[in-house]
């Protein structure tokens, strides 16, 4: 069976006046048919423009270049029909922030009903009954009320229950999440993350989950790539990825995360340092400036990505041992 | 209903406003040196001494005042002091509905004229179509009316011999079309430039990218999801379009002949006709007064996030 989505050595550069911005760098990435996987990383790393890449959302001044396959069929540079035709049907997006991303005069009954009267010809009448049914499957209180009412009067978790029930109206089969819990509080993003669980049980719908909050991650994906600096640094299972990271990066980025249990330690870890300027190339490998394990051999040659033990993948020379 | 209740607030909010304009007109145009009755040829002191018993003018203001207002709350402007024979009434009557279909025709074309070529010129961003209609806007506002009618009389009229130069009869649609062109262009380039930057900015916005992303086309993307925020400061623009367009009137009414108002707010000054002026500034201000309302409830009606609250 051929994965739903097959991404290879996509690159994404932004023309600007004076420099070209590297985006994204030769990411590959695959997705099975009701799989959910994670891309994680810190802000800046290219998570979004890779969800916007796939769906052809990037802006004009994009210079994109490799393979994007949707379902077997190369979607990069599509014409517009084409991927119009697949966009809110079978390739759906969740947008990061659910106060902006909903158009804010149209009440929210119009805007989840007009992907039905959209891609599968259902009239007005007929697509807002099944808008308010995926409503009430997203758990959103008081559905049909919520229908008639406009954005701004819904609370944020609501909206993103909205984003989420808009995206899978018409049971994509894929969903991409860029950041779908980052503008909620905790026992909201919970209940988002419980959504999403269940509505892939539900219809089998791909994931592309794109977070930089581990927790999150932990509790979805399959399997984790995790991006530094517009590049592939490791991708390996879920649970090889928690139990041993191998890329000193991956390590580093979990022990950020602050611990409920155990000793309290004096001050929360952070990552010194700054990603690299993405208008600036790098020699060797983009991490080495802020990594504890940095050779001269680091400095000088780019590592390329390598299969190690299983699935995991890692772009290190000198990787973390199991 | 609330918005029934807003507008009838608003309209008695308005009266306050009106009065105050009404009152500092009243004594700044007798402020003014000179009279109603002054002409190039002194009249002898018996004969202003009766015209100012006949109007009234021989009372103390404050008096004249007060009558003014007793007149005005019977919907009587008075006399006018330099028609004879007319009262303010009577001339405002006459040449309002022609000031009227002209304002009202001219703005309705600067508003569909600079909506659309706004919004085309936000699609074609940075495209040659884009720099092109931006410079037609751009000199638009540049042109005054007194330049552009005669140009269009000269070249429409004169040379094709397609629509007269000037003149009225009553009920011709040819001799409203140069005036109406001349009198929208400014209104409608500055429409054309608010909208194109509004447009840009809603076209960038989060939500116009989940419409995209949701496979809508483009043209349900342009009218259902950013046309409407995209108004919003064209209907601001409103009340200042309606000013540009009446002042712009007078202009053009003199040039083309027009029997509308426009012409006795000046005349009315110059020959200091007190009531003429002050029935005009009364209509002027009323409309103004009103289009602001109107923009105000048009805005709550494109952003529902607007509440209207007196």
């Amino acid at each position: 069976m051929h994965p739903v989505l097959s991404i290879e050595n996509l690159s994404v550069a932004f023309r600007g006046a004076d420099a070209e911005i590297a985006a994204i760098r030769r990411v590959s990435l695959d997705v099975a048919a009701g799989e959910c996987v994670a891309v994680v990383g810190e802000s800046g790393c290219g998570k979004t423009q890779l969800c916007l890449a796939v769906m052809g959302l990037l802006p004009a001044n994009a210079a994109i270049g490799g393979s994007i396959r949707f379902d077997g069929r190369e979607i990069l540079a599509a014409p517009r029909a084409q991927m119009n035709a697949l966009r809110g049907a079978r390739l759906a997006m969740i947008f990061q922030d659910p106060q902006s991303a909903l158009t804010p005069h149209l009440t929210i009954g119009t805007q989840m009903a007009e992907v039905l009267v959209l891609h599968r010809k259902l009239r007005w009448r007929e697509a807002e009954a099944d808008a308010l049914a995926m409503l009430r499957r997203v758990r959103v209180p008081d559905a049909a009320r919520r229908m008639r009412q406009y954005p701004h009067e819904l609370s944020g978790g609501m909206r993103q229950r909205v984003m989420i029930g808009m995206s899978l109206l018409c049971e994509p089969d894929l969903v991409l999440a860029d950041e779908p819990t980052t503008a909620l509080d905790v026992t909201i993003q919970a209940q988002v993350i419980a959504v999403l669980r269940e509505m892939r049980q539900e219809f089998r719908t791909g994931i592309v989950l794109v977070s930089h909050d581990l927790s999150v991650v932990a509790g979805l994906a399959d399997r984790v790539y995790v991006m530094y600096a517009g590049c592939i640094v490791e991708s390996a299972a879920a649970a090889d990825l928690f139990g041993h990271a191998r890329h000193p990066y991956t390590s580093a980025l979990m022990s950020c995360v602050p611990r409920i249990s155990g000793p309290v330690p004096p001050r929360l870890a952070t990552l010194p340092g700054q990603p690299p300027n993405p208008a600036e190339r790098v020699a060797g490998c983009a991490f080495a400036p802020r990594c504890a394990f940095t050779s001269e051999r680091c400095t000088r040659a780019p590592p390329p990505l390598r299969p190690l033990e299983g699935s995991t993948m890692v772009a290190c020379h000198h990787p973390l041992p199991r | 209903m609330h918005t029934i209740r807003y507008f009838l607030g608003r309209l008695c909010g308005a009266v306050p406003t009106l009065f105050a304009i009404i009152t500092i007109t009243f004594f700044l145009v007798r402020v003014a040196p000179g009279g109603p009755f002054d002409q190039e040829q002194t009249l002898p002191p018996e004969v202003v001494a009766n015209l100012n018993a006949a109007y009234g003018l021989d009372q103390p203001v404050w008096i004249q005042y007060a009558r003014y207002l007793r007149g005005l709350a019977h919907f009587d402007f008075g006399p006018s002091f330099r028609y004879k024979d007319f009262t303010v009434t009577e001339l405002i009557a006459q040449g309002l509905p022609v000031s009227f279909t002209l304002g009202a025709l001219a703005i309705s074309l600067a508003l569909v004229g600079g909506v659309a070529i706004g919004t085309f010129a936000a699609l074609r961003h940075r495209r040659a179509a884009d720099h092109v209609s931006m410079v037609i806007a751009a000199v638009g506002i540049a042109i005054p009316s007194f330049v552009l009618l005669p140009a269009l009389g000269l070249f429409f009229g004169i040379y094709l011999h397609w629509l007269p130069v000037a003149g009225w009869d009553e009920g011709s649609v040819a001799d409203l079309v140069l005036p109406v062109i001349a009198l929208c262009l400014p209104p409608l380039a500055y429409i054309s430039r608010l909208t194109r930057g509004s447009m840009l900015e809603v076209l960038g916005s989060p939500y116009i990218r989940t419409a995209m992303a949701k496979g809508l086309p483009l043209g349900t993307i342009v009218f259902r999801h950013a046309l409407r925020p995209a108004l919003v400061p064209v209907a601001s623009y409103l009340a200042p379009a309606v000013a540009m367009v009446m002042t712009g009137s007078l202009v053009v009414e003199t040039i083309a002949g027009l029997p509308g108002i426009g012409r006795y707010l000046v005349q009315g000054a110059l020959n200091r006709d007190y009531t003429l002026v002050l029935g005009m500034v009364i209509v002027y201000s009323s409309l103004l007064i009103f289009m602001g309302l109107v923009a105000d409830i048009l805005i709550a009606i494109l952003d529902p996030r607007v509440r209207l609250e007196a």
